[in-house]
Formats: C-alpha cells, sequence, structure tokens
C-alpha cells in the first residue's frame, strides 16, 4: 500500500483541522503565528533529516511512499513535518483551553527537568558516538534549559499536555516503525542510535518529538508576544 | 568515519572562526578593505545593507565551497568545517546584528551576565569611528575584564 505514510499524516492532520475552527476554541487564529514557527522548526529538522538520510542512519521503505521525493525525502517526510506538529499543537493548546488549570506546579516542574536534563546528558555522554542520539539529546539539553531558564511557565504545561500526545505518538510512530504492518515505513540503523525500542519505535523518537513540537510552541509563543506588543504600542499611538 | 573527529572538526571550526573573525576584523576590515567596513562605524546612507555585509557573503563562499567539497568530491571533512563556519555566521549575525545592532527587533531585553559583557566590549570597539585606532576586534569571546562588575 504505497499510499500508507501519506494516510497517516492526512489521518493525523484531519481532526485537528476540522476542530481548528470549534466556535469556543478558534484555534486557526493561531495559525499566522504557528506556520512562521512550523516554516523555521523545518530548517532546522529537514536539513537534519536530509543529512541522515543520506548517510543511511534512517531511511524510507519505497512501499510506503508515493514516489515522489524533494532533495532525499519522500514527499510524505516533508508534509509530516506540518502535519504532525500542526496536529500536536493544537493538541496542546485546546487541552489547555479545556483544562485551564493544567499546570505543573514550580517546584514540581524543577524536579522533571532537572531529573530529565541529567537522564539526557548521562545518554548523551555515554552514547555520544550514535549520530541519532547524539545530535537529538545535545538539541534536546539545549532546547531544555533555554525553556527553562527564559520560558519556564510553557515548560509547566508542555510537560503535561506531552503525555497526553504520547499516545497518538505512539500509533503514528508505531505504524511508522512497522507495528501493525509487515515491514517498516521508517527504518533505522540500530548501530547510530541507542538501541532501544518501545514497541518498534526507537526511544530516541521521543525526545525528537519532545523537541520538535516544543520548537513550534515556543515560537509560536514568541511571534504573538511580539505581535501582541506591537498592536499595543500602535494604540497607544493612536 | 568517526563521531568524536567529526565533532571535534566541527568544534574547532567554530572555535577558529573567533579568531578569523577577529583577525579579518583588525587587519582586513580595519586595513585595506576599511572602505567596506567603514559605513559600520559611521553610517552615511539610510538602507538597511551596509557594505560591510558584503564580508558575511565572502565567509558564505567559504562555506559554501566546504559544502561542494563534500557532496561533489567526497572530503568529508567538507560537511563539518562547512557546518562549522555557517553555525559560526548565525552565532555572529544574532550576538551582533541582532542582540548588539537590532538589526531586528530581538532579543531587546537580553540582560544575562553573557549579554552584558558582550555589549559593553562591543560599546568599547565602536567608541572609535576610525580606521586606525581601535580595542576589542573579537565577537563572541571578548577580554574576560568586560564580565567583571
Amino acid at each position: 500500500m504505497d499510499t500508507l505514510y501519506l494516510w497517516l499524516n492526512l489521518g493525523s492532520l484531519s481532526i485537528p483541522f476540522l476542530f481548528s475552527f470549534h466556535p469556543k476554541l478558534k484555534f486557526y487564529k493561531k495559525w499566522k503565528y504557528l506556520f512562521p514557527g512550523i516554516a523555521i522548526m523545518m530548517l532546522f529538522f529537514i536539513s537534519w533529516d536530509i543529512l541522515f538520510t543520506r548517510y543511511e542512519i534512517w531511511g524510507f521503505n519505497p512501499k510506503y511512499f508515493l514516489g515522489i521525493t524533494i532533495v532525499n525525502l519522500p514527499l510524505e517526510e516533508w508534509l509530516f513535518f506540518i502535519c504532525i506538529p500542526f496536529a500536536c499543537v493544537f493538541t496542546h493548546y485546546s487541552l489547555l483551553y479545556f483544562f485551564p488549570k493544567l499546570s505543573l506546579s514550580k517546584k514540581a516542574t524543577s524536579i522533571v527537568y532537572v531529573i530529565l536534563l541529567t537522564v539526557l546528558i548521562i545518554l548523551t555522554v555515554v552514547f555520544y558516538d550514535r549520530w541519532y542520539t547524539l545530535i537529538n539529546f545535545s538539541y534536546a539539553i539545549l532546547l531544555l534549559g533555554l525553556t527553562y531558564n527564559f520560558q519556564r511557565t510553557v515548560l509547566q504545561k508542555y510537560f503535561l499536555t506531552f503525555l497526553v500526545m504520547l499516545i497518538p505518538f505512539l500509533i503514528v510512530n508505531g505504524t511508522l516503525t512497522g507495528s501493525f504492518i509487515e515491514e517498516q515505513v521508517v527504518w533505522y540503523d540500530n548501530t547510530e542510535n541507542m538501541g532501544i525500542r518501545i514497541f518498534t519505535i526507537p526511544i530516541e523518537d521521543s525526545i525528537y518529538a519532545f523537541t520538535m513540537i516544543l520548537t513550534c510552541i515556543l515560537l509560536l509563543e514568541f511571534f504573538e508576544r511580539k505581535d501582541l506588543t506591537e498592536s499595543d504600542t500602535k494604540k497607544e499611538l493612536k | 568515519m568517526s563521531v568524536f573527529i567529526w565533532m571535534l572538526v566541527f568544534l574547532g571550526t567554530f572555535l577558529l572562526m573567533e579568531f578569523m573573525a577577529w583577525f579579518t576584523h583588525k587587519f582586513v576590515m580595519h586595513g585595506f578593505l576599511w572602505k567596506l567596513h567603514q559605513d559600520h562605524h559611521h553610517k552615511d546612507h539610510k538602507s538597511w545593507w551596509e557594505r560591510n555585509d558584503f564580508f558575511f557573503i565572502f565567509y558564505a563562499i567559504v562555506s559554501i565551497g566546504f559544502f561542494i567539497s563534500w557532496d561533489s568530491y567526497g572530503f568529508w571533512f567538507g560537511l563539518p568545517i562547512g557546518l562549522g563556519i555557517f553555525t559560526y555566521g548565525i552565532a555572529y549575525f544574532m550576538v551582533h546584528d541582532i542582540f548588539i545592532h537590532q538589526r531586528f527587533k530581538l532579543f531587546r531585553n537580553a540582560n544575562n551576565w553573557y549579554a552584558r559583557g558582550i555589549r559593553r566590549a562591543h560599546k568599547m570597539h565602536h567608541k572609535h569611528l576610525g580606521k586606525g585606532q581601535g580595542e576589542c576586534f573579537g565577537m563572541l569571546i571578548p577580554p574576560l575584564k568586560y564580565f567583571k562588575k
């Protein structure tokens, strides 16, 4: 079935897209901040993807995509970086809309942060010679550090909303890596990651998703803040 | 290809670029290419661009050259070297052109120890308007005294 990867993208996008127009949620109002954020995230993640595909640290099974490639990535892989962040960022904000109090205490956030950072640093040092682990965890350490120091309130909420996103993550990424189907859509060279799999998913993928979505949320909120302060100054001038 | 050597080349290139920036700045930009650097010290036009931006293009070409050497000629060091120069360029632009000179209105409120040190050091450099005099020609790593209160 050469449309499987496409269906996974469209399926992930469908409900979040339709519910963007929910009359109370009005997620479509955030689109103008979300899409520039996704574009900047893609600059980094697509370059990374192109290099890893070229060095065969991971790759794609032609059986499951249409056959159109841009640079060396299937069209569906490009769409992945639009559909999945869209769906996840939507999930983040709708959870916060329906459960406004969803937030860890400052103390709990600090504890989770310190534990997570410690584990990531140790694993990066131990597995420094595996490309996926090294790049993925180094970026996570950098991003977590910056977020904790400059945008801690985002982290207080994201630590919780991300747990919810892990459910669709397990289903979609599970399928991509070969659960439920005969072969795998995306394969990984196990000598370039730690070789630990949750079902069929390399454990690094969870950190990958964590940083990809956090990057989008931070950029979205950055553009939103900027726009709001600018429109405030314009109002004052009038 | 050993990851360790790859990282070493990448980080080494990044650090070496700080030296190259200092050297180019002190001996080339404040030297025989002062004409291109002058409008960075004393702006005499209204454009957002500066003639000084040509120096970015120069290092971009060097970086692209290394990417091509990796991509087309199988010189694998070309990738970490090219990426090292590219990453340094981004860091330099963010610190020097955005944070210090505010060419985009970002990072305006940064006030941590590093931001304060960098701002002070670069201010010292801009106190002088001419070609000949000057101090603090480096960028990302200023003299340590600027970090002291």
